[in-house]
């Protein structure tokens, strides 16, 4: 018989050092997860631009130009693209925001007037002064979407987001220009007995997590550019900002697609536009029908096979740890952390390790 | 202080001068034929791993994902079955390649693989050659190029067996 390996003469001790190590990593993960969401926003967001741009950087690598410098050209012309794009878009937003605001009262009016009998009932339901603080706080988000930089704490409390982004495309940098040394360093601590299997399945794992990611990626975009498209020519106000809400809850399965639908009926609803809600209603459906048949299977291909209950519980978590962002994030981070598990299984009882 | 980006640079500007690494795989003939520009990328890709005596490598049945190249030591690789029990196959030596089917099919380990002495090993694996087709295609097309001519080899060697086995077995019945 093949001698043991001397890794291999406790096999408890490994199973209990393979315990060791999936607990420390679990035990990390949570910890990171939890107490420093801050800065896991720009790790996250830095390691999907570096997915997004990977191919780029492979393209330029592969025609002999120096990664670094190859890395450093895309991210200097993405920070070009989004200063011109601010520099363009800011005085779009605040016109759009500041006629939203002008607007809102008639808005406040028209949704007040069809849903009489709805306030009726949840006065039935809900505490006046519940309603009342409700209300109050509608009001004053409203007001203060008309005036986003009243202050200086207004101008500050920008900084964060800035902060964010510039740690991202660092986050990106590093991970486009060294990612493969440091994969490599942290592979090079991996025991014989598991290199082979840990290799594998960071390989497989980094391969669905980049298809993945980059198919979601294409098909919000297409998704965006659609209703964008539809919105403008059904001369529904805001169309921008309604098809780019939509493209990014399209990420979302299942919530997503109605979820990004809602305002747009919403605005037809309180009278922001003269084309019926249920127009469109039928066009955002035939948009939606057109990318569950040909832009998702052509981009995304695989589904990610979740349970309807999971995607809720999913969305619901990832609100309550993110936000907005966390919502848009939690449903593709599950997919993928179940297909991490599924090839981990997989991996271990090919290497007889289960 | 020293910036890691700048050392990188300046290791790259640098990068002409012969690497003891490039200089060792370009005398492999696994490797034989792949320009040095490329050896370079090759070599970049490898990970080094120490075995101690008697250590496995890999076990016959486990999932296969890519190759060794021997860099010290001495490698046996052991066939198992229930009838013979184990069958020592071969020893191979420094510059020596072996585990290269599992690159192309990643199916089970045919053979296992264990360290006679100690050994330093360079593996190459599924993940580094896809790797290696996205930023080098040229290097990885002559790599694959030299795989077939390897494993055309040895079944050239295999049928060789077969057919003195099966010789041998007519003249004992005769």
């Amino acid at each position: 018989m093949v001698r043991p390996a001397r890794t291999m003469a406790h096999p408890g001790g490994d199973k209990v050092l393979l315990t060791a190590w999936i607990l420390l990593v679990v035990a990390v993960g949570a910890f990171a997860a939890t107490s420093a969401w801050l800065l896991m926003t720009p790790l996250i967001a830095g390691y999907l631009l570096s997915v997004l741009f990977s191919p780029v950087c492979e393209a330029m690598d592969r025609r002999g130009i120096n990664r670094t410098f190859g890395t450093a050209a895309i991210l200097i012309t993405v920070i070009a693209f989004l200063a011109f794009a601010l520099v363009w878009a800011t005085p779009l937003v605040f016109a759009q925001i500041q006629e939203f605001q002008a607007n809102s009262e008639a808005y406040l009016h028209q949704a007040s007037l069809r849903l009489s009998g709805l306030l009726e009932f949840l006065q039935r339901l809900v505490p006046p002064r519940e309603l009342d603080q409700a209300r109050a706080f509608a009001a004053s988000r409203l007001k203060r979407q008309g005036s986003p930089f009243e202050s200086l704490q207004d101008l500050l409390d920008v900084l964060p987001l800035l902060e964010t982004v510039v740690l991202s495309l660092v986050v990106a940098f590093f991970l486009l220009a060294r990612g493969a040394e440091v994969r490599k360093s942290f592979l090079a601590m991996i025991p014989n007995r598991y290199f082979e299997m840990s290799l594998r399945l960071l390989h497989r794992v980094q391969l669905q997590t980049a298809a993945y990611l980059r198919g979601q990626a294409m098909d919000s975009l297409a998704n965006g550019i659609l209703i964008t498209a539809a919105l403008s020519a059904l001369q529904v106000p805001y169309a921008i900002f309604l098809g780019a809400f939509a493209g990014l809850a399209n990420a979302i399965p299942l919530l997503g697609p109605i979820a990004g639908g809602i305002p747009a009926i919403t605005l037809a609803l309180v009278g922001a536009t003269s084309t019926p809600w249920w127009l469109i209603a039928i066009v955002l459906l035939a948009i939606h029908m057109l990318d569950n048949f040909l832009i998702y299977p052509a981009t995304v291909g695989g589904s990610l096979h979740l349970p309807p209950w999971v995607v809720i519980l999913g969305v619901a978590l990832g609100s309550q740890l993110g936000g907005i962002l966390g919502m848009l994030l939690a449903v593709p981070l599950i997919g993928l952390a179940r297909g991490f598990i599924l090839e981990l299984h997989d991996n271990l009882k090919g290497f007889k390790i289960l | 202080m020293t910036s890691p980006l700048w050392t990188d640079l300046l290791a790259r500007l640098r990068s002409n001068q012969p690497d003891r690494l490039v200089e060792w795989l370009h005398k492999i003939p696994f490797l034989e034929g792949v320009h040095p520009r490329h050896l370079r990328q090759i070599a970049r890709l490898l990970h080094r791993r120490t075995f101690e005596p008697g250590e496995v490598v890999f076990r016959q049945g486990e999932t296969g994902s890519g190759m060794y190249i021997i860099q010290t030591g001495l490698v046996r690789i052991v066939s198992e079955d229930m009838v013979r029990g184990e069958v020592q196959l071969a020893v191979l030596e420094p510059g020596q390649v072996f585990g290269e089917m599992a690159l192309l099919d990643h199916a089970s380990r045919s053979a296992s693989a264990v360290c006679q002495t100690e050994s330093v090993l360079y593996g190459f694996f599924e993940g580094d050659l896809d790797q290696l087709e996205r930023t080098r295609p040229q290097a990885a097309a002559r790599l694959l190029r030299n795989l077939g001519l390897s494993l055309a080899v040895r079944l050239r060697h295999t049928n060789e067996r077969l057919h003195e086995v099966e010789e041998g077995s007519a003249r004992a019945n005769y």
